[in-house]
């Protein structure tokens, strides 16, 4: 039996919420049929979709995802460079949302005031590297897709390597000094860049396509940047990791991106979301 | 927009010229958003500022005691500004500084 009747053949019906028939590949049955056909589960679960068989784990993404959506997204490679308080969270959406490849990378290991805000970040992981955690939290949540996380710090050649094939690239880096150098590496590699920054109650998301405004003229420039003084906590970063994942899950959908060449501020201090243009 | 602040360098200048918008008052009332460290500078009377209606992002800057280089990023009516855009009645501004944590 070819793979793709095997599929429909190990479908259950079901029905969703609002009533809804549907047909699901349970994930055990795409793990067996996986381990048959010598392919990652994330590929049995996209031919699943091709079919209009809902896999089990995605069943509550659908129809906010068109069945066609969510196959581009497990077919689809996203970049995320750092892994910190915004990685650690975007990582952990893109995972559970089922983002087919992520390519993530940060040299830094964990130190303790971290634990106030990184969703990696644990009391018994202080001094190990974020890469690790990563990799063990996107295992122990969805082991069908495939993560990679490289523990370096990235210089642009690393950038450009993190970056090839990826559909976008997620700025999720602390500090001002790296984030022009990806930048770079996103524009000249042709691909949209979602990035996000916070501190305190503050935090922004914007967009650049290739080709896109200069973003780091508008937004970066000082030497004593906000957190410094401000710190950074929970919500605000969890805030705009998830606006920064949704934009980036939109990209990977192939939806057109709602912040190219905008920027999204978010005040959780006064409760106010701002968008403005950057051209 | 209740309590708007009447800052010193502001309103009933005989030598500005008359704004639009303004009641003919020769002023324009903006509001402001000062946000992460430059919440200090937001006006106590909550975020109406008059001014000349000659003014621009920087007379406003100024009005709030607040110092262009601590400025990173200014965004005006749903898009981004300099301390040079001119100012016009019911404009609402929105400075930031530096944020780069993640």
């Amino acid at each position: 039996m070819d793979l793709s009747h095997a599929i429909a053949a190990r479908a259950v019906k079901a029905t969703l919420p609002d009533g809804t028939p549907v047909r699901v590949l349970p994930g055990l049955q795409a793990a067996a049929l996986a381990r048959e056909h010598a392919l990652p589960v994330r590929e049995v679960d996209a031919l699943a979709l091709d079919a209009d068989i809902l896999p089990g784990r995605y069943l509550r993404n659908f129809t906010a995802y068109s069945a066609a959506e969510q196959a581009r997204l497990l077919r689809a490679t996203a970049a995320l460079v750092g892994l910190g308080g915004l990685g650690g969270t975007v990582l952990e959406i893109l995972v559970r949302t089922g983002v087919g490849t992520i390519v993530a990378a940060d040299g830094d290991a964990f130190e303790e005031s971290n634990l106030n805000r990184q969703l990696l970040a644990e009391d018994g992981r202080l001094e190990r590297p974020k890469a690790e955690a990563a990799l063990a939290r996107a295992a122990a949540i969805n082991p069908t897709v495939t993560v990679t996380a490289r523990a370096a710090f990235l210089d642009a050649a690393g950038m450009a390597q993190c970056l090839a094939g990826a559909r976008v690239a997620v700025d999720a880096l602390g500090g001002l000094t790296d984030r022009p150098v990806l930048a770079r590496a996103a524009a000249d590699m042709g691909i949209p860049l979602v990035t996000a920054a916070v501190a305190g109650d503050t935090g922004y998301v914007a967009t650049v396509l290739p080709g896109g405004p200069a973003l780091w003229d508008i937004l970066g420039g000082s030497a004593d940047p906000a957190e410094n003084a401000l710190g950074c906590q929970a919500a605000g970063v969890t805030v705009a990791a998830g606006l920064q994942a949704a934009e980036a899950l939109r990209i990977l959908a192939g939806r057109p991106p709602r912040l190219a060449g905008k920027l999204l501020v978010a005040d959780l201090s006064d409760m106010t979301f701002e968008t403005a243009s950057l051209t | 927009m209740t309590g708007a602040a009447v800052l010193p360098d502001c309103a009933d200048r005989p030598d500005r010229p008359v704004g639009k918008g303004a009641g003919g008052s020769g002023a324009v009332t903006v509001t402001v958003k000062c946000l992460a460290t430059l919440a200090a500078f937001q006006p106590g009377s909550g975020s109406a500022v008059r001014l000349p209606a000659t003014a621009r992002v920087a007379d406003l800057a100024a009005a709030l005691g607040l110092p262009a280089a601590k400025i990173t990023t200014i965004l005006r009516n749903g898009a981004s500004a300099s301390l040079e855009t001119p100012l016009a009645d019911g404009d609402a501004v929105t400075f930031l500084p530096t944020l780069s944590g993640g």
